[in-house]
């Protein structure tokens, strides 16, 4: 047996759970829980390089017709819970766990916490999970677990207001729980299997001579968690609420998650329900309005994380337009943007979390002055704006640019023009932000003498630095990402 | 009058009831012990779907191939083969579905009791237009 063979897609999953299961043990004993984080992290890390491309059927159990020596029939079902890895997959794990160690890393020497750390760890076996299975259950109980993973990491801040934040996420989030669970019990009723490739074939028969409207009911609820998941409207608020109440390093992490979660979900919804007529229309208008309203909202807030929420709901809501275009060319861009934005939002959040360090508020009416107080953080967070503006010479400015074409040559010129307006407003909405930390002139707290001696996290600019380099390297060399992208949106076989 | 016959859609109509009722407790209830209840009664309505969906002894497991065939699970006859076992036995993945969906629930349940009593602490009150009516900034 060769020891590649044993870096299989199910261990990006086991691994992270085993580890928040022994994090949690070991809660409360300092130096092990900071030895044992950061060994689970390099790991995290460097799993998703070394495991092996392919289909992997959890439990290995092939496709079967009978079960030998008894009279029990199996059918050719995907019986096991199914995981596909691919490049794509690789990316979004392999970003994930990056920025996982930024929340992690970050704090690390200010409190240490072994429940703060598992809440990571699930987070990532969720999520990578989500992305990787074709199993609807499988998909289900990992989106709840991401669910309570998301609060928990809000809870941790420990104010009142992350409480409050929290219980309304878990609410809210067992809802959805609830419809997506409908949605799968329908499906399981009507064509007694869970497997989304097989669930596909079935659909795409039945779909020749109609649509029955137990899909359609099915199609909805599993939408109404797609938009909870995703944080598009009307879950705009509360999931930005959720970005704005966890600390920054961590909703940089969060807001990962959700995007990829967002594409991830599509694709599955999308394999299902493609044949239902106004299913991309429906798409298209939820992620129209997310991006107008997330957008808005991001203008008028006074809170500088509140801000950065709303421009990442914002930049959600653009991943979906052109999801809900649905041609390859859109698509493409999509997800190329998702990972992308990903990456320039995480930019500011972390530039958020170094001004938090100093200033103990993100207040922008109380914040200032911090131009010649952080180093060259003013300069990263400049260059992450832009980033996150779409302007060349970075990688978002590929895949919006990619996206208004897509828009365009689909017949949706009305489209481009908002989606420009769009970008311009978020450029304005960030420059107040940069305008309120780092340009306005500086308030009380600036002339405390303590202020002279306030220090933050070097390790988040260093990850900043990293950050930008991906996004201007990406930027000169899109079709390193984008060609993999093609190739998996080709694979889908619906678009 | 054949119970049996009834039983199934007097399920449904009982997990309906549950959803309705917790859906009402979710969204017009002051409580917030009332909604954190709403919530559970809706999980526990959806599970109650999926197994008396597996109450149905013509569910079965179909594959790809046999749905070509235009075979469907309500057609399924798979099973006539065994009487005795098709008679007796009910579709078993939605129990290992809803035990599974039970254990998630009570997880959320218990952090947002957990949240409701450190915000009952803080504030003194169950209501929910005292804890939430702060304006934040």
């Amino acid at each position: 047996m060769n020891v590649e063979d044993l870096f299989v897609p199910a261990l990006l999953v086991a691994f992270p759970l085993i580890a928040a299961i022994c994090l949690n043990f070991i809660h409360g004993r300092d130096r092990a829980v900071k030895g044992f984080a950061i060994l689970c992290i390099i790991i995290v890390l460097l799993l998703p390089w070394i495991t092996q491309y392919g289909v992997y059927l959890f439990g290995g159990h092939p496709y079967v017709d009978n079960l030998e020596g008894t009279n029990i029939m199996l059918s050719k079902l995907n019986l096991a819970i199914v995981y596909n890895y691919g490049v794509i997959q690789k990316l979004f794990i392999a970003l994930m766990a990056l920025l996982a160690s930024a929340a992690i890393v970050i704090h690390f020497l200010e409190k240490t916490s072994g429940v703060y750390a598992a809440m990571i760890m699930l987070g990532i076996a969720s999520a990578s999970a989500v992305i990787m299975a074709d199993d609807v259950f499988n998909i289900f109980v990992f989106l709840e677990i991401l669910t309570i993973s998301q609060a928990a990491l809000v809870i941790a801040v420990g104010s009142v207001r992350a409480y409050k934040t929290a219980l309304k996420y878990l609410i809210l989030g067992g809802v959805a729980g609830s419809s997506i669970l409908l949605g799968i019990a329908i499906l399981l009723g009507k064509y007694g299997m869970l497997n989304v490739s097989d669930l596909h074939r079935v659909i795409s028969l039945e779909a020749e001579t109609g649509i029955s409207q137990a899909l359609i009911v099915a199609c909805a609820l599993i939408f109404l968690g797609w938009l909870f998941e995703s944080g598009m409207v009307p879950f705009h608020i509360i999931k930005s609420d959720v970005y704005s109440k966890a600390r920054p390093s961590v909703a940089a992490f969060m807001q990962t998650q959700t995007k990829f979660i967002l594409v991830a979900l599509w694709v599955i919804i999308l394999r299902l329900f493609y044949g239902i007529p106004t299913f991309h229309a429906l798409v298209l208008g939820v992620a129209i309005l997310s991006m107008v309203f997330g957008v808005i909202m991001a203008l008028k807030q006074t809170e500088f994380t509140r801000l950065l929420a709303y421009v990442a709901v914002a930049q959600a809501g653009l991943v979906g337009v052109g999801l809900g275009i649905a041609t390859r060319a859109s698509v493409s861009a999509s997800i190329f943007h998702a990972i992308n934005d990903a990456m320039a939002m995480a930019i500011l959040f972390l530039s958020a979390s170094v001004v938090l360090q100093i200033t103990n508020t993100m207040n922008m009416r109380k914040t200032g002055g911090l131009l010649w107080k952080t180093g060259l953080v003013p300069l990263w967070s400049m260059l992450g704006i832009f980033a996150v503006s779409g302007m060349p010479p970075f990688n978002t400015y590929q895949s919006e640019f990619r996206i208004i074409y897509a828009a365009s040559e689909a017949g949706y010129p009305e489209l481009t023009v908002l989606i420009i307006l769009t970008s311009i407003a978020t450029f304005v909405a960030l420059m107040k932000g940069f305008y309120s930390l780092y340009l306005k002139e500086g308030q009380n707290y600036l002339k405390e003498e303590e202020m002279a001696k306030a220090t933050y996290s070097e390790r988040a600019e260093y990850l900043m630095i990293v950050l930008l380099a991906i996004c201007i390297g990406v930027g000169f060399f899109p079709q390193s990402v984008l060609q993999h992208v093609q190739e998996f949106v080709i694979s889908l076989g619906v678009i | 009058m054949n119970f049996d016959a009834l039983f199934q859609p007097l399920c449904f109509l009982t997990a309906a009831l549950l959803v309705v009722i917790g859906l009402y407790a979710v969204i017009f209830m002051d409580n917030l012990l009332k909604k954190i209840i709403g919530v559970t009664l809706i999980s526990d309505g959806v599970n109650l779907v999926l197994i008396t969906s597996g109450f149905n002894k013509i569910v079965a497991i179909i594959s790809p191939d046999m749905f070509e065939d235009g075979v469907t699970s309500a057609t399924f006859e798979g099973l006539q083969e065994f009487p005795e076992f098709a008679t007796q036995a009910a579709f078993p993945l939605p129990s290992a579905l809803v035990l599974t969906s039970i254990v998630i629930s009570v997880s959320i349940f218990a952090i947002m009791l957990a949240l409701a009593i450190r915000l009952y602490q803080h504030y003194g009150s169950m209501s929910c237009s005292t804890i939430f009516k702060e304006v934040e900034e």
